[in-house]
């Protein structure tokens, strides 16, 4: 019974300006492809933390070196509560070095902690069933500590007894050396952490959540329009902004979760865990790293300028030399002396020595690999295109309104003012600013974004200013001015939504355009350089031909993505053309 | 037509102001002030005046150079046409010697470095260098973009129309940098070995016979030639195919078509004209990079044009070098509007003069 008014409302449905839109789009195969292509891209940048990392995602581990350091420390340290307690208050004043004003009860207070602290690392790897054992030392200690501040006098016997039962835990709590496991011990426990989410920020989080809402988009949007909204087009049309809301709460609801709860973030560019686990420092019993198990600052000295190690060039012998080219090492033709070189050493979660997969796109000079960078990279060059974009429509678009809004001296005087900064060389323009900013005042990527939006929003300014001159004259226009709207209302309620369509084009090229410009600036010198790279300073890492992987790759990606921009900035154009739409119909 | 020039040309004047107080401003708001930038230059070599101690030597480079006089004095000393340093007019406190100076006396300055390198000397020298490689680059992309534009638009639809579209969208994308890194790549001495990459001409040049050294020169602008090229190739390619796509579809074409005409002259004579127009007054628009060169492509291809010539002038944080270069490209972007404005209006009498 429900299908006729189904199909009533289908054909009561009229269209409207974005339905059209996206009608024309969708028979783009081009606009299509370079959407999934640039979606992918971003999830590669926003998600480059989860794929490429030397932290790992899991580590459950023990710490041995510190498991037997705190075993060692133990007896002394309980010696040394004994002694002090033994000792009383008025001993310990007569016997402490002149000039110290260190309380009794202070230095008991410290050796109580000693034992604590020892007790805790222990407490940490020990199986669950003996830490009772460590538990009732702990409660010995303590009591045994109390008592000496209280100024009991008779505590020989119990520092005697705190003695002997720290020895046995001593002797009790041999760890097993899992390289010798006949010579027995106890069985440690790893302790489990996650010390890849530790290092991720709240905001990084935020971009995380929000990009699988729009990489699943396709997916979720169907069903929600099927199921929920009963696929009736006038629904689906009016749930467009409540979709796009709920998507942003609950991005931020994540963000705000994850702050109050892990609240992650990267003290330091590299991490340990990868040479400690290498070393043996700590033992995994069970570790997950991610699949690209390499920082984009974590450097290796032996393998610099390596090339792409699918490459015959960048093979190595079982000792890690080079087998081939200008890098095999050659002895010396007269004393035969052979110059001893580092060999490359494969850490825990890397891939064997002559893996393609090692590294993919080659390293730099001191050896970090070019594919984890370019991953990391792609933040920084992406979000500089995005943001710079953003800021200039915003610049030019409220400019571009004023003066064509208003017309008379004010267009008259912003028009002067466009042609003025039109006439400077906008790159050239854009390089000197930087270059003269303090980098130590504003930082390089701020200062990148900022200059570029205020060097070229003179385009955007002035293709709004041609739309409102259009627009102003109209009857809709002159409607909302009759009605007594203040021109605010006017400008952004009434006109702006019809001159949308070509500033979004403009967008769409403006992100191409900061993503090339970031990365000349890097190229020249003058742009972004530490810690996380930009596409641009990858390139400048060798300007040697012999290191061509490192001019390649980089500049691919930025190639990939300015053609992907550009092609979604045509198809925009063509389905908001009316031209072309009456050719399409 | 003649009165209508005139105006534009009055009307350019607050524009070159404008200009000129941009530029001023930006170097006096940079942050490092250019007496104390020398003082670390060669330790303070460039400062040999003044007495011992650092504070009096900085202070009597900026007396020389007029910098210790109030801004409005020392704008009036950038555009001119007075000269206000000691040396300059008498109205200014000068000596007199040398009353004349800025932008209006046609005096630029001097280097800050090699002080006795008046600027608009090496301008003119680096401008024949960046004219030479920017005028063939120019006339290769409009003998190539003409026709192709046109071909295009009269296969349109076609695979082939799409096939050149979508190489001519590729070509557009490209990082001029990075071209430039490839192309060395390919045609250095690392790849096919074919083409020298750096300069303008080999370190022997100077023993080279007339066509030993033109040949010379030529092969060394391949490379920086096409790396010029091919962006402006691409999109004034894509610019004529629409060009000619808007006038194929008026009804004057409808008409000769109608009136029997072969397609061939349909096209090339009817279509083609009126599709030129906007191209043609593109070109005002290349006058720029013409004049200014490309900081980028001169940096890669170490060519000492003017674009070169602007990055060193950062580079040194000479500040008479990067004020005159952005001056001047400005000035040149500034008659390329004007020109292309003359141009469309003496090519289309749609256009009115008032």
């Amino acid at each position: 019974m429900t299908e006729p008014s189904a199909h009533a409302a289908q054909r009561a449905y009229s269209k409207d300006y974005w339905d059209i839109v996206f009608e024309q789009l969708g028979r783009r195969r081009l606009f299509q492809l370079a959407t999934v292509v640039l979606a992918l891209i971003y999830a590669s940048a926003v998600y480059a933390p989860l794929i490429a990392n030397d932290r790992p995602y899991v580590l459950e581990a023990v710490d041995y070196q510190g498991y037997t350091k705190a075993l060692r420390t133990l007896y002394p340290a309980a010696l040394s509560l004994g002694k002090v307690a033994k000792q009383g208050e008025a001993a310990y004043l007569a016997a402490r070095a002149e000039g110290s004003d260190f309380g009794y009860q202070q230095a008991v207070e410290q050796e109580r902690q000693a034992v604590e602290t020892q007790l805790g690392t222990l407490a940490r790897y020990a199986p669950a069933e003996q830490r009772a054992t460590l538990a009732e030392l702990g409660a010995a200690t303590d009591a045994l500590a109390a008592r000496a501040q209280a100024g009991d006098a008779e505590l020989g016997d119990d520092a005697g007894a705190l003695k002997d039962r720290a020895k046995e835990v001593r002797d009790a709590f041999k760890p097993l050396d899992p390289e010798h496991p006949e010579a027995g011990g106890l069985a440690l426990v790893g302790v489990r952490s996650y010390p890849l989410f530790e290092a991720i920020d709240a905001w990084e989080f935020f971009f995380m959540v929000l990009w699988a809402f729009l990489l699943t988009w396709p997916v979720w949007n169907r069903v929600v329009n099927r199921v929920v909204l009963g696929g009736r087009r006038e629904r689906i049309r009016r749930a467009r902004k409540p979709k796009l809301a709920f998507v942003l709460v609950v991005s931020v609801a994540a963000m705000l979760i994850w702050r109050g709860t892990v609240g992650g973030s990267m003290t330091f560019a590299t991490a340990p865990y990868k040479d400690a686990l290498t070393s043996g420092e700590i033992v995994a019993t069970h570790v997950v790293f991610p699949p690209i198990a390499q920082g984009f600052a974590e450097t290796s000295a032996s393998e610099n300028y390596r090339p792409p190690t699918w490459h015959a060039s960048a093979e190595l012998d079982e000792k890690g030399y080079y087998v081939r080219g200008a890098r095999v090492p050659q002895a010396d033709p007269i004393t035969g002396f052979l110059p001893p070189s580092v060999p490359v050493q494969v850490r825990r979660g890397e891939a064997e020595l002559n893996a393609g997969a090692r590294h993919p796109l080659g390293t730099d000079s001191v050896g970090r690999d070019m594919l984890v960078r370019l991953l990391w990279g792609g933040r920084v060059s992406l979000a500089v295109g995005l943001v710079s974009a953003l800021l200039l429509v915003l610049i030019g678009t409220v400019i571009g309104a004023v003066a064509g809004f208003f017309g008379g001296w004010v267009d008259l005087l912003i028009s002067r003012l466009i042609e003025i900064v039109l006439c400077f060389p906008a790159f050239f323009l854009i390089l000197m600013v930087v270059a003269y900013t303090d980098p130590s005042v504003v930082p390089p990527i701020i200062a990148i974004v900022v200059v570029i939006a205020m060097v070229r929003w003179t385009g955007v300014a002035r293709l709004a200013r041609g739309e409102f001159l259009k627009l102003r004259d109209q009857e809709f226009v002159v409607a909302a001015r009759a009605l007594g709207f203040s021109s605010r209302r006017t400008i952004f309620r009434h006109i702006l939504p019809n001159a949308m369509g070509p500033l979004l084009v403009s967008g769409a090229f403006a992100v191409a355009s900061g993503i090339l410009t970031e990365s000349a600036l890097s190229f020249l010198g003058y742009g972004i350089q530490h810690p996380v790279p930009s596409w641009g300073s990858l390139i400048v890492e060798s300007r040697s031909a012999e290191h061509w992987w490192i001019q390649v790759f980089p500049g691919f990606a930025i190639f990939i993505t300015v053609l992907c921009y550009n092609l979604v900035g045509d198809a925009f154009r063509d389905a908001l053309d009316p031209k072309m739409k009456k050719e399409g119909a | 037509m003649l009165s209508y020039i005139l105006r534009r040309v009055l009307l350019m004047i607050p524009t070159m102001l404008g200009i000129t107080l941009v530029v001023f401003c930006l170097i006096r708001m940079a942050p490092g002030d250019p007496a104390t930038v020398m003082m670390g230059v060669g330790s303070g070599g460039a400062m040999t005046e003044g007495g011992t101690s650092v504070q009096d030597r900085v202070d009597a480079f900026r007396h020389k150079h007029a910098l210790d006089r109030n801004l409005l004095v020392q704008y009036l000393g950038f555009v001119g046409p007075f000269n206000v340093k000691p040396d300059g007019h008498e109205w200014f406190g000068g000596s007199g010697k040398d009353p004349w100076g800025g932008l209006l006396a046609g005096d630029l300055g001097n280097e800050l470095q090699r002080s006795n390198v008046p600027i608009l000397e090496e301008l003119g020298r680096r401008l024949g260098v960046t004219l030479l490689i920017s005028l063939i680059s120019v006339i290769i992309t409009y003998l190539l973009s003409i026709p192709l534009g046109v071909f295009s638009a009269v296969r349109q639809g076609t695979r082939t129309d799409a096939a050149v579209t979508v190489v001519l969208f590729l070509l557009f994308s490209i990082p001029t940098f990075w071209a430039g890194l490839m192309l060395i790549l390919a045609f250095g001495k690392s790849g096919l070995g074919w083409l020298p990459v750096l300069g303008l001409e080999s370190k022997d040049a100077a023993d080279f016979g007339f066509w030993q050294a033109l040949w010379d020169r030529g092969l060394h602008l391949i490379l920086p030639v096409a790396t010029y090229t091919y962006g402006s190739f691409a999109y004034l390619s894509r610019q004529m195919r629409a060009g000619m796509m808007d006038v194929i579809r008026q009804d004057y074409i409808r008409t000769a078509r109608a009136k029997g005409l072969s397609e061939k002259v349909v096209v090339l004579k009817h279509a083609l004209r009126n599709s030129l127009i906007p191209v043609i007054t593109l070109f005002a628009s290349v006058l720029p990079i013409l004049i200014g060169g490309s900081v980028v492509v001169e940096y890669v291809f170490d060519i000492p044009g003017m674009g070169r010539y602007a990055y060193d002038g950062l580079v040194q944080r000479d500040y008479n070098i990067i004020m005159a270069t952005t001056t001047f490209s400005a000035f040149a972007t500034l008659l390329g509007i004007l020109m292309s404005d003359i141009a469309y209006a003496l090519v289309d009498p749609r256009i009115s003069y008032d």
